[in-house]
Formats: C-alpha cells, sequence, structure tokens
C-alpha cells in the first residue's frame, strides 16, 4: 500500500513539474519597432523582401515546431511556402506544374516577371537567359504552368528568388512601406504574420538594433551570413592578351600576384579581420571544396618596386563601383601592382557597358547557395565573361540544370575553372557580411544572398 | 584483461581504428563504401564520356570537416580498389591524365569531387558526389555537421575582486559544470556560475614570502583531481587541492600551460573518462611574461616541436598531433605543425594569452585572444576561426567588453552537457568584470 502510495505521490509531483516548466515557457510577444542600420544596396532588397511575401521559403532545420505548423513541400523537404501547395514536374523538367492556394493569376504574372526578367532584375531569369532556356507560364484555376525550352532541374531554388510582386498589385507581404525607410505591419499578408509591429530602415552610422557590417558593441551579438561575399577581378581580352598582371609570367605568376595582394591586410584593414585569400569563384558554404589550379610563381616575392613612372607610361583602366572601402583599397593595391609591372592605373566608375577594357573589381554576392545557378546568374548578366570557347563549351553543358545536385555542382566547378583558366575571372579574397545584434532581438533570418528577414524575429528582453 | 578493457573503451570512445569500428556488416555496403563507388561510377561514366581509360594518377586531399589520416587509411585504399575493380580506369604512379579528389564536409554532406586534366582530355572537367553525414562516414572520415549560422554572444557574469593574473576552469565539486578559478594578485578564488551571476565558493591566500617585479603576471592550470597549480611572476609555485583547501609546493622554475595537455596525459585521460591531465610546461624568465621553450612534461621531459624559443603563450589543437597554435615573443600569432616551420596567423598582433575551443561545436576549434592595444586604449576580445591548413585565420566575432584591459580568459563548460564556453576577466578602473563568450544559434 505504502509502494502505491509513493507511486500516486510521484506521479502527481511528475505532473505538477510538468505544468509548471510548462508555464515557465516564455514565448515571443507580438509588436515592437525593430531599426535597421543598411547600406545603400541592402536597402531596397531588405524592403522589398518584406513587402513582398516570398514565393517560396527555406525550410529552418533547427525548429521543431515550426516544422510541424509549417510543413515543408511534399517532396522537396528544404522548401515551404504560404503560397504554393505542390509542384510536380512533367516532361523530364520541361513542364513544372505549380498548384498554388489562391490568386493563381497573380501569382502567375509575379513569376513571369520573375522568371523572364521583364522590366526588373531578376536573378532567376539572368540563369535562364545564361542557358539559353526561354520560359513559357500560364494560369488556369489553381494551376500555374511553367514550360521550359529545355529541362530545368532546380525550379524550387529559382522560385525561391521569386516574390509575389506584379506592377498591378500592392504590397503581398508582412508590412507595407509607410513612409521612407518605415515599414508597418499589416494583417493583409500572406502566409503567418510577423511579430514585430515595424521596421525602420536607417542609413549606417545611425543608432539601431541591427547593424550591417557594424562596429563591435559591448554586449551586442554578431550574425555572419551563411557564406562570404567575394572579390573578383575581371580582365577584359586586352587585358589578357597582354598580361597587365603578369599573371602568366613564370617570375610573377598567380603565386607572386597573391603575395603582392596582401587579402590578409586588405581584409584587417576594411572588414574587420573577416576575410581572406579565395582560391575559387565560389565562396566557401556555396561550393564544396575542390581541387583548383595550383598558383604557379616565386615561393617568396622580392619587395614591390615603387619607382617613379613617367606620365606617358601605358596606363590600364581599373573599374569599380564606388562606396565600398574594401573594394576601394583591393584597386590601391592593385594600382601598386600594376605600377610595379610598369603601367599607371586609371580609376574609373563602372559604366553601364560592361564590355569596356581594362580591369574591373567586382564585390559579388552569389544570390543563392547552389553553386550552378550563382555562376549560371552571373554568367547571364555579364556577356563579357562568356567570350572564350572552354568558358562557352562549359556553359553548354545542359547538366547546370540538372534535377540532381550532384551533377550541377559537378558542371559548376567545370564552368569555375573555365572562367579561372581563361584569366577572365580572377578570385581575390572573399569577405564576409555579418551584422551586429541588439542581444535582445532573436530569431533574425539572413536570407541567402545576406538580406536580413525580420518575419521571426522578436525582443527577448523588455524595450 | 586491461587490454580488453581498453581496446573494448578505446573503441567505445571513438579512439581506436575508426575505418575499422564503423565497418557496416551484412549485405548493406555502408555509406563510406557508397560514396566510393558513386564517385568511381561518376569518374567511369565521365571517362567514357570523354573517351578516357587506363591509368590516371590519383590524388586525394581531405579538406573542411574532413580527418586527413583518416581519408588516407580508409577513403584512399577502396577507392583505388573501386577503380581497379571497374576496369575504366587505374590508379598509377605515372599517367598523362592527372586526378586530383577532393573530400569535404558541408552543410551536414560529405562531398567528394573530382577534377580531372590533361592527356587528350579538352579541358579540366569536374564530377561530384555527395552523402549525408552519418555515424560511419563521421567514424570513418571524422566528419561532423557544422552549423549554418554563426552568432556568438557576449554575456555579463558579473564582478569578481581586482588585480587578476590568470583563470581556469575547473570542476571543483564534481557535478560535470565547471567553476572559474581566479588567480588574483592576493589570493585563489574560486566562483560557482549560477545562471548569469557569479557566487564566492571559495578564497585561498596566496602567502606574502614574495616581492612582486614590475610585471605582475601569473599562470594557472587544472591539474588531474580538482587540483590547480599556480605560478605567478613574483615566484610563487604552488598546487591547490580544492578538496583540503590548502596550498603545496611545486616545482620551481616551470609555468604551466593551460592549453598544451601532456600529450601522453591526455591519451591516458581521455581512455579512461578520468579528469584533463597535466599540462606542458615552458621555462619561466624572470619578471618577463615571455616563456622559454622547449616545451616539457610534469616529469621534466622535453617534448618535441617546431615553435619560436620564446613564447608567451602555446595551445595544443585538439584532435591533431604535434600540432599548436602560439604568440611569439613578439605578439604573433602562429601555428606549427609536427617538425613545419611556424606560420603566421593573422597580421594582427594579440595579446598574451590564447584560449582553442570549439565552441560551436563544428568539430573545428574556435580561437581566442585579446587584440594588443595601445596604452590607454582598451582592449579586444578576437573570436576567430582557423584555417584547416593552418595557414590563416578569419576574425568571426569582436567585442570591447566595457573598455577596459583582458586579464584572463580560459574555456570550459558551465553548463550540464553544454557546448564549451569561454570566460573572460576584464580589468576596468578599480573593478574587475567577468564575462562570458558563448556560441547561441
Amino acid at each position: 500500500m505504502s509502494g502505491f502510495r509513493a507511486t500516486v505521490m510521484l506521479a502527481l509531483g511528475a505532473l505538477a513539474l510538468g505544468a509548471l516548466t510548462a508555464h515557465a515557457r516564455r514565448l515571443p510577444a507580438p509588436g515592437g519597432k525593430v531599426t535597421l542600420a543598411l547600406p545603400v544596396e541592402l536597402v531596397g532588397p531588405a524592403a522589398e523582401a518584406h513587402v513582398y511575401a516570398p514565393i517560396l521559403e527555406s525550410v529552418n532545420d533547427d525548429d521543431a515546431a515550426e516544422r510541424l505548423a509549417r510543413p515543408p513541400l511534399k517532396g522537396f523537404p528544404r522548401w515551404r511556402s504560404s503560397l504554393v501547395r505542390e509542384l510536380a514536374s512533367q516532361d523530364e523538367g520541361k513542364t513544372w506544374r505549380v498548384r498554388v492556394e489562391a490568386q493563381s493569376v497573380n501569382i502567375s504574372d509575379a513569376l513571369a516577371r520573375c522568371l523572364k526578367g521583364d522590366g526588373t532584375a531578376s536573378w532567376p531569369a539572368d540563369v535562364l537567359r545564361a542557358r539559353g532556356v526561354t520560359v513559357d507560364v500560364s494560369a488556369t484555376q489553381g494551376d500555374v504552368t511553367l514550360r521550359f525550352s529545355a529541362p530545368v532541374g532546380p525550379v524550387p531554388e529559382l522560385l525561391a528568388g521569386c516574390s509575389l510582386r506584379t506592377p498591378q498589385m500592392g504590397p503581398t507581404g508582412s508590412y507595407s512601406l509607410f513612409g521612407p525607410g518605415l515599414l508597418r505591419w499589416r494583417n493583409a499578408g500572406l502566409g503567418p504574420p510577423a511579430l514585430l509591429g515595424s521596421i525602420e530602415i536607417v542609413a549606417p552610422g545611425a543608432r539601431a538594433d541591427l547593424v550591417a557590417g557594424g562596429a563591435d558593441v559591448k554586449g551586442a551579438g554578431t550574425l555572419l551570413a551563411p557564406f562570404p561575399d567575394v572579390v573578383l577581378l575581371l580582365q577584359s581580352a586586352e587585358a589578357r592578351r597582354v598580361d597587365v598582371l603578369g599573371l602568366a609570367d613564370p617570375a610573377f605568376g598567380v603565386r607572386g600576384f597573391r603575395q603582392a595582394l596582401r587579402a590578409d591586410l586588405l581584409a584587417a584593414a576594411y572588414a574587420q579581420g573577416r576575410g581572406a585569400v579565395a582560391e575559387g569563384l565560389l565562396p566557401p558554404g556555396v561550393a564544396p571544396a575542390r581541387p583548383l589550379p595550383e598558383p604557379q610563381g616565386p615561393e617568396r616575392l622580392a619587395p614591390l618596386a615603387l619607382t617613379k613612372l613617367p606620365a606617358d607610361a601605358p596606363r590600364v583602366a581599373l573599374r569599380r563601383e564606388e562606396g565600398d572601402a574594401l573594394v576601394d583599397g583591393v584597386v590601391e593595391r592593385l594600382a601598386v601592382i600594376l605600377r610595379n609591372r610598369g603601367r599607371l592605373a586609371s580609376i574609373e566608375r563602372v559604366a553601364s557597358d560592361d564590355g569596356a577594357g581594362g580591369l574591373e573589381i567586382l564585390r559579388w554576392r552569389p544570390p543563392t547557395r547552389d553553386p550552378a545557378l550563382a555562376l549560371l546568374s552571373l554568367a547571364g548578366r555579364r556577356k563579357d565573361l562568356v567570350a572564350d570557347p572552354a568558358v562557352q563549351r562549359a556553359l553548354a553543358n545542359p547538366l547546370l540544370l540538372s534535377a540532381s545536385q550532384d551533377e550541377r555542382v559537378a558542371a559548376a566547378l567545370t564552368l569555375e575553372r573555365a572562367w579561372i583558366d581563361a584569366g577572365l575571372a580572377v578570385p581575390l579574397l572573399t569577405a564576409d557580411r555579418w551584422y551586429t545584434v541588439d542581444p535582445d532581438l532573436r530569431g533574425v533570418v539572413l536570407r541567402e544572398d545576406g538580406v536580413p528577414l525580420m518575419f521571426d524575429a522578436y525582443f527577448a528582453g523588455a524595450r | 584483461m586491461s587490454r580488453l578493457l581498453a581496446a573494448s573503451l578505446s573503441v567505445w570512445l571513438g579512439l581506436g581504428s575508426p575505418a575499422r569500428a564503423a565497418e557496416p556488416t551484412g549485405g548493406d555496403p555502408g555509406s563510406l563504401q557508397a560514396l566510393v563507388d558513386d564517385l568511381a561510377r561518376a569518374l567511369e561514366q565521365r571517362a567514357q564520356q570523354e573517351r578516357l581509360s587506363g591509368a590516371i594518377i590519383l590524388e586525394v586531399e581531405p579538406a573542411r570537416g574532413i580527418d586527413a589520416a583518416r581519408v588516407e587509411r580508409a577513403f584512399v585504399p577502396r577507392l583505388k580498389r573501386r577503380l581497379k575493380d571497374g576496369g575504366v580506369l587505374q590508379a598509377a604512379p605515372e599517367a598523362t591524365v592527372r586526378c586530383r579528389v577532393t573530400v569535404s564536409e558541408e552543410r551536414g554532406l560529405v562531398w567528394a569531387t573530382s577534377l580531372c586534366e590533361g592527356g587528350a582530355l579538352i579541358g579540366p572537367t569536374a564530377v561530384a558526389v555527395s552523402r549525408p553525414v552519418d555515424k560511419e562516414l563521421e567514424g570513418a572520415l571524422g566528419a561532423s555537421v557544422t552549423p549554418a549560422q554563426t552568432r556568438f554572444v557576449l554575456e555579463r557574469l558579473g564582478a569578481v575582486a581586482s588585480g587578476v593574473l590568470d583563470l581556469a576552469l575547473i570542476d571543483v565539486t564534481g557535478d560535470g559544470v565547471d567553476e572559474v578559478a581566479v588567480l588574483g594578485v592576493d589570493a585563489l578564488r574560486v566562483y560557482a556560475v549560477g545562471g548569469n551571476r557569479l557566487e564566492r565558493m571559495a578564497v585561498q591566500t596566496l602567502p606574502p614570502d614574495r616581492r612582486w617585479p614590475r610585471v605582475v603576471t601569473g599562470w594557472l592550470a587544472p591539474l588531474p583531481g580538482a587540483r590547480l597549480w599556480l605560478v605567478t611572476s613574483a615566484g610563487h609555485s604552488l598546487v591547490w587541492d580544492a578538496a583540503l583547501a590548502r596550498f603545496d609546493a611545486a616545482p620551481s622554475g616551470l609555468v604551466p600551460l593551460r592549453g598544451a595537455p601532456d600529450p601522453a596525459g591526455s591519451r591516458t585521460a581521455a581512455s579512461a573518462g578520468a579528469a584533463p591531465p597535466a599540462p606542458l610546461s615552458a621555462r619561466w624568465r624572470l619578471g618577463s611574461p615571455v616563456l622559454a621553450l622547449p616545451l616539457v612534461t610534469i616529469e621534466d621531459t622535453q617534448v618535441k616541436s617546431g615553435l619560436p624559443a620564446l613564447v608567451r603563450d602555446v595551445a595544443a589543437v585538439p584532435g591533431r598531433a604535434r600540432t599548436w597554435v602560439a604568440i611569439d615573443e613578439h605578439g604573433q600569432l602562429v601555428s606549427q605543425s609536427g617538425d613545419g616551420a611556424a606560420l603566421p596567423l593573422s597580421s594582427e598582433r594579440v595579446g598574451d594569452r590564447v584560449v582553442l575551443a570549439d565552441l560551436n561545436g563544428d568539430g573545428e576549434p574556435e580561437l581566442v585572444t585579446s587584440a594588443a592595444s595601445a596604452p590607454g586604449e582598451p582592449d579586444h576580445l578576437v573570436l576567430r576561426r582557423l584555417a584547416r591548413d593552418l595557414a590563416s585565420s578569419s576574425v568571426v566575432f569582436r567585442s570591447q567588453l566595457s573598455g577596459g584591459s583582458i586579464a584572463a580568459a580560459g574555456a570550459g563548460r558551465l553548463e550540464p552537457g553544454g557546448r564549451p564556453e569561454v570566460v573572460l576577466v576584464e580589468e576596468v578602473g578599480t573593478e574587475a568584470l567577468a564575462w562570458r563568450l558563448r556560441y547561441a544559434p
């Protein structure tokens, strides 16, 4: 009897403890305002990401409850959606049927705009353009059909780069634009409502809860993007023919060039040390480790000669986007290397004609983690990068859009190697993208292209 | 009998021959063999497309998240055998076509990528295969899943007595959670960490029989059996026994290096599941924070290394034999492996002490130092990620704390079953503040 009583007491005790534990769990409360300090190039993408509903979102593996509440798409465990109910391919990937929740005409318009790039910059459109694939988008009741001119395997990955946005529609996401840089919560958004009441986007330097590339603040958290940017040197045909940087010179070579560049010092000086030498075009986190060309050149480079050149010395145009301290630092260093090789550098802004001569420094952020799609997106918007027979041969490989991830990776690595061997693109350094975050701000998710998403964000402490 | 027990323990702890221990039984070839088969098949298919056959030079290189010795032992012989059996390609010491294979772990997948070039190939051609990391691949190749996003958070723990020279994390209560032992100018103090605050547990005053030189510093290292070895620049060399709450004399002239456990001792301790092994030591130089090598064990046996003769601190890289990270006498952070030369890890000079610990559980240690700053300027805490080849590092996290100077740092577990964390003490004016740096995904 006493044993029975003890068992009952234990069971009651366990129940009480269970109840206490459940009550002790503190869930995030909705509301509050978050301030984001973002550089100019991120303001537009960040605002759009919150105003327009994404077609597909990647599944966060960490949260079991979330996974149960918003399950992944059947057959596509990495993706979920508030707009798409089902995705299915036919005809070996040439036709895709997208069964949608509602507003199929709007989704059809948004997908056509995104995949064709009609009137807007869109990386999925760049990908298809690079492979010469066209798409026809049509809608019936509850269904959108995508008909490609050639098989396309990674359609979910491409749809993740699209949002429900057409010229006729207003906001479709959790927020609407209320004023310059101010987003307010709206209850008519498609998908589960966001937690925070408003988002204010301010210029870098202003006080904010999340600061892109922010200085180190006492007690703040640091959030790193899933993969770094890559700083690339793009060489025109003329620059390659003359070998202005001596990359083919046995006495200098890629090895000597890397020693002269000092990527570690550039990262320390301009990126708070969050960077390293890049050996490939695809950064770690996008492509797996792979065999890369072994750099040739001297084991130890003699110090660069800094003799003054006459004003009529041959000149090389060195183009870059303005306003990036790291890129400016790289340009300055390249000017020193060029001077050491008897040439003066004319530092210029990147013009719209991307086929201009000379050299260009490009800080490239792959828009997706898929290496084949990342390289195709670059090829789709830079015609000058496909002006080589080996590159064209690699780009013609249909496996770049294979349904098999392994095949896409293999095709991407061959394309990357063709670019490097041709000297069209020279990897210089990787630079991490980081955010300093208020320690009470939780649930911030960084999209693959580095844009901070605040849908699940909330403040854990009292504000 | 004891050998049998040791062998069982060794297999249980994953220390035995990993490939053999992980090998599956029955008809299932296992995930390692499946990875090898997939790669061989992809290479053969590509060879047929490119009209290639016969001998190739095969080079296999381990990369991110993969153990080099295990690849050599478990992956390479299987791949060579499988290619030979396939009859299309065969690994040979000399051939016109060269295929390089890289094996790495990326976001939960083991990847084997290969690039072949030379011979009649029009240009370099790549193949890639992947398989999810499972127990077998984890054991056979040392693959471990790396987190996708990295977030480190610095939290204030509370105030400790000022005049801090060093700290160490040690489990004095035997509850599986470390306490923070802080060596001060006047005493050794032990604090328990409860939630996010410190509770003082013990104070043992240092014997007042020594005079301090101009450089006031100290070193603290745990010893087996809940004991601490402390050395100061005043000449103290004492062992504190937590159970007896008293000091005993320790070897003089030596400084314990907390981050560099005796390799022989660490094997014994790991296989026995015991307390941390005794640390290696360096020679103390009167009144200087710089120590003289060679490294010596507690029994005064020399341990060979290619480290600079004068260092400020040394830490062993976990899981890699004879591989070290050190701060040289000028504050340069260097790495050194086997008999190789010391390589600079960062262009930035760092403070006196280095902490190596796997804070995010990705199988690779993170490196914590303070950044050397000009007098009057606040110290920075810097957390670095090491390149797999230990030839470089990149900064992941950096913070000024409260604008003071970082006096001490150590790593340990502050929560039962939790990840290792770093505890730091910062001297700000007349007070000393303790902080915890942890990975918070």
